[in-house]
């Protein structure tokens, strides 16, 4: 039996390797920044998530439209079934 | 500066043989987090899908979301947040793919076929295999295109589908255009209720949370645990959570769709639901309901999640998490279905069957069963994101990254560039690009072809010929021809702005616009441009700062408004809920924001002139000079308002109230009804009947100005004078079936007027002691004659009295009268509608009505929540004079809160 089925791509495990390896020069080049020098990265705009609750909503919509964002899934939220 | 001394080298080790484990984000430093109520809203709208230039009757998919949010402080080091979302869907969905050749969206509809033996002849005449007679034919209706998914597809010898008329004839080569076959669900509303508790530890923070998500075909409960720990004089965070979910679905399979979906077709027809798929599934059953067959499904969803937060330097921090999900149940969606060619070796009159003349080679049997995915999903994904301040301009640069991979063979990556620039003091904008690639799920395909019969005839010398299905053993275990699980690409440009307008409080706008494509996916080979779609969406927040828990008055000029709010509760018991327009905001510069939700419910009998009707009333008399075949059984409307008052003079206090409505409707067969059913328009909505009918969406917008006309002590006289835009939609249709338009919804379940309205008000209000008092009379005139769908609500009149009584310093109770009087509705629906009950006649809509409301108020003045006012009403209906046959009504909860900015 044959189905007309689009070839999958493999995946490279080197990829893994590749980010913790940069993350770990990454370290490297950190610097002390003392307490009162934290000034700029106390900055709204410098915060993570700058705006948690559209994104929230966001996210929501996009679980739905996309097969992978559901990496929060266990954190709640619809089926998506749409 | 380097990292020198050796406590802070073996700290950097440790964060590096951390950093080999999985991480969450947390933020290295927090941001003094004060209490907070915030209010979103959100709009997605997506654009039509490619049906090779047929055009859809079903409207595109759009989604309607609201949130609020609050943040409050339980203790010095307690802290939790509660969030209620609402999102509404509706629109148009794919069911399954096909060839265009299987004409899977076609212009004329309504074939009532069976799978397993019977034919239908020339004539449209059924054959049952058993007797051999014709049953009536059934009339084909032309509505625009409709999901048809039993059809029949010819192949050549390589088994490609060839180009057919809708007559099965072939008149092509190949058909290289594959095509989803749309069909359109009734509007869902789901609702979800989180809370998070934290706790702050020295150098640390712990939360809980959970909550449940609802709709009406599935339900979830969820649950999570995680903690952060800061280090390295807290450069660096480090955080571990961990969370759990179970969710269950009850799915009501689509009348439209059922009969032409092998494996609900098989349980309602003929009963076979054990052996076609409930034996062979474990974490689902098909079940046949009372209205439709079922699906029920259950899973269970593990969650782990690690992360960790370096500050780099002064400007820069990169944050870096891994999460995996162990997820085990029912993932497959009860209303997709993949489209399968069924060859049958004895059934070829083709190449395949050894005639020349024949222009194909295979004359294949199409048929659509219901989507098969694993039961295990297990996922990783690698977030990382880098932010980087600029010191040039002030601004922060955002980049993220995020690889995902899951035992599906699904990988996916995922790039996002902001950069947030503050304007000025007050405003900052944020341009933003998202691209996100995915490859396809390993057993995603649009459709398949098997070499088998759909069914065997076995003559068997005891039972006599007997069928047995096709052999699933031939077909793969799992596929799923769900666009979601192919390979495609979305890019997203976005923008947003935000206003800051008192410190800690601000309004944030921000539109994005998605395009989805297969040619969009990293590396080349997504699916065909028939998965295409663009989106785009839009969202307004506000977000208000309650203060903080300590109350420091000497860090600001004004008085901040927990200090505000307690001498205006010394001086000033507000309205009950329910009443709206009661005050003016003391002071120029004031500001007020404020929520409402008035929830009515409405059920027992049908009341005419003050008494309940019979069934048989009904019929004959309700929708007069027509037979009324359904009555409703009960109705339940919930408004949300946000209120924002500002007052530019202190005689002077503008409004604006933006409100979100949703309404849900049961109905029922009146008893001896003339008709139950059949294939007409009448007849469809009759059997539409019995689903719960739903509408929500935003409803209309108001603006209001309350002046103020005289104020002696505690006694003030204030008019206002409003005006309503008809930002709701009135045109909400029910559902079509079968291809049939049943038009409009009845005049109750629209969301708003539709029309401009003026809406004039006079308020006095009183207060003596632990006593106050107040009267408003008010009304609504509509502006224009009719709306965009034909008619016009009636005017209305109200007058409303209520005493209150302060209980303490927090407490008060309140009792009230209404009275209110509306006229009824004028002119009617100018476009197709469908009239089968007494709701769809504007004559019964209006009347004169009588309530009487109990209330409790608690202005707090202490704590986070200080300034902030809580109110409760029960609005019991006491007399009930409709124009008309009318649901009785059963009573209105309102809640209210607000809170001076």
């Amino acid at each position: 039996m044959t189905s007309p089925q689009l070839a999958s791509a493999s995946y490279v495990l080197p990829w893994r390797l590749c980010f913790v390896l940069v993350l770990m020069l990454f370290m490297c080049s950190c610097t002390h920044v003392e307490p009162w020098q934290r000034g700029t990265l106390a900055k709204p705009q410098m915060s993570s998530n700058p705006r948690p609750l559209q994104n929230k909503l966001r996210s929501h919509v996009q679980n739905s439209r996309e097969a992978t964002s559901a990496g929060d899934v266990a954190a709640g939220g619809g089926c998506g079934c749409y | 500066m380097a990292v020198t001394n050796s406590k802070e080298v073996s700290l950097a080790s440790l964060t590096m043989a951390a950093m080999a484990l999985p991480g969450l984000m947390m933020q290295p430093v927090c941001a003094d987090e004060s209490d907070t109520v915030s209010f979103v809203y959100e709009h997605y709208q997506e654009g039509e899908r490619d049906l090779a230039g047929m055009s859809s009757k079903f409207q595109p998919i759009q989604v309607d979301s609201i949130l609020g949010n609050i943040n409050f402080t339980v203790a010095d080091d307690l802290k939790g947040t509660l969030t209620v979302t609402q999102d509404t869907w509706s629109g148009a969905t794919p069911v399954a793919t096909a060839p265009s050749s299987a004409h899977g969206n076609r212009l004329t509809s309504v074939h009532n076929h069976v799978m397993t033996g019977a034919s239908i002849d020339d004539s449209g005449h059924i054959h049952d295999p058993e007797d051999g007679e014709a049953t009536n034919p059934i009339s084909d209706v032309v509505t625009g295109a409709s999901p048809y998914l039993y059809s029949s597809l010819k192949l050549d010898a390589e088994r490609r589908p060839l180009v057919t008329n809708s007559e099965g004839k072939v008149i092509g080569g190949v058909d290289t255009q594959l095509m989803h076959t749309l069909s359109s669900a009734s509007p869902e509303v789901r609702q979800q209720f989180d809370l998070n508790i934290s706790r702050e530890l020295k150098d640390a923070k712990v939360d809980v949370g959970g909550g449940f998500s609802q709709e009406h075909d599935f339900k979830s409960l969820f649950g999570h645990v995680s903690g952060s720990w800061d280090f390295n004089h807290k450069l660096t965070t480090l955080s571990a959570g961990l969370s759990y979910a179970h969710s269950n679905t009850f799915a009501l399979l689509d009348h439209d769709v059922v009969p032409h979906v092998y494996e609900p077709y098989m349980l309602t027809y003929e009963r076979r639901g054990d052996d076609i798929y409930n034996r062979t599934h474990s974490s689902s059953q098909l079940e046949l309901g009372e209205h439709a067959p079922t699906l029920k499904g259950s899973r269970d969803d593990w969650g782990l999640n690690l992360g960790a937060t370096q500050i780099l330097n002064q400007g820069a921090l990169l944050e870096t998490s891994l999460s995996f999900t162990h997820s085990f149940g029912y993932q497959a969606n009860p209303y997709k279905a993949v489209e399968v060619a069924f060859i049958d070796p004895l059934k070829q009159k083709g190449q395949a069957g050894g005639n020349a003349s024949a222009n194909y080679t295979y004359d294949a049997e199409l048929v659509a069963l219901m989507e098969q995915r694993p039961d295990l999903r297990n996922q990783g994904a690698l977030n990382l994101k880098y932010i980087q301040h600029i010191a040039a301009t002030d601004a922060a640069l955002h980049l993220g990254y995020r690889y995902f991979h899951d035992t599906w063979g699904i990988q996916s990556h995922t790039f996002d560039v902001e950069w947030i620039q503050p304007l000025g003091k007050t405003w900052t904008l944020s341009p933003r690009i998202r691209y996100y690639s995915q490859t396809q799920a390993n057993f995603y395909t649009p459709y398949l072809i098997t070499h088998q019969a759909l069914y065997n005839k076995v003559i068997d010398a005891e039972k006599g010929s007997t069928s047995t299905p096709f052999d699933r053993s031939l077909l793969p275990a799992h596929y799923s021809s769900d666009a979601r699980l192919s390979a495609f690409g979305t890019l997203s440009p976005s923008i947003a702005l935000t206003k800051v307008i008192a410190e800690g409080t601000n309004i944030e706008l921000s539109y994005e616009q998605m395009r989805h494509a297969g040619s969009l996916k990293l590396g080349g080979g997504g699916e065909g441009r028939y998965t295409d779609f663009d989106a785009y969406s839009f969202n307004i927040a506000l977000n208000v700062d309650l203060g903080d828990s300590h109350q420091d008055t000497s860090s600001s000029n004004h008085m901040d408004h927990s200090e505000h709010a307690h001498q205006e509760a010394h001086h000033t018991q507000a309205a009950p809920a329910g009443v709206q327009f009661d005050h003016l905001l003391e002071n120029s510069g004031d500001m007020m924001l404020g929520y409402r939700v008035m929830d009515s419910h409405l059920g027992g009998d049908i009341q005419y002139k003050g008494k309940p009707s019979s069934d048989h009333s009904l019929i004959n008399q309700a929708c007069y000079g027509h037979p009324c075949y359904v009555r409703p059984t009960k109705m339940d409307m919930r408004m949300h308002m946000l209120d924002i008052m500002y007052a530019p003079t202190d005689w002077l206090t503008l409004m604006l109230m933006p409100q979100f409505v949703d309404m849900t409707m049961d109905m029922r067969l009146l008893a001896e009804s003339p008709r139950t059913g059949g294939m007409d328009a009448i007849g469809m909505a009759i059997m539409h009947a019995e689903h719960t009918h739903t509408t929500s969406g935003l409803g209309d917008t108001e603006v209001h100005g309350l002046i103020n006309l005289f104020k002696f002590n505690h006694t003030k006289l204030h008019m206002g004078l409003g005006l309503s835009a008809p930002t709701a939609n009135v045109d909400a249709k029910m559902r079509p079936m079968m291809g049939n338009d049943l038009g409009f919804l009845e005049y109750g379940m629209q969301l708003g007027s539709g029309t401009w309205d003026f809406k004039p008000s006079l308020t006095v209000t009183g207060q003596y002691a632990s006593m106050a008092w107040g009267a408003q009379l008010s009304g609504t005139k509509r502006l224009e004659e009719q709306n965009a769908s034909g008619y016009a609500l009636g005017d209305i009149v109200q007058s409303t009295l209520w005493g209150s009584y302060a209980l303490n310093n927090t407490l008060s109770a309140s009792v009230r009268g209404l009275y209110s009087k509306q006229d009824a509705i004028k002119g009617a629906y100018n476009n197709i509608h469908v009239p089968i009950s007494a709701g769809d006649y504007p004559q019964n809509y209006g009347g004169r009505f009588v309530d009487a409301g109990l209330g409790l108020s608690a202005n707090i003045n202490t704590g986070s929540l200080a300034g902030t006012r809580w109110s409760l009403e029960w609005l019991q209906p006491v007399s009930d004079h409709p124009n008309g046959y009318q649901l009785e009504r059963k009573g209105t909860l309102v809640f209210s809160w607000g809170v001076h900015l």
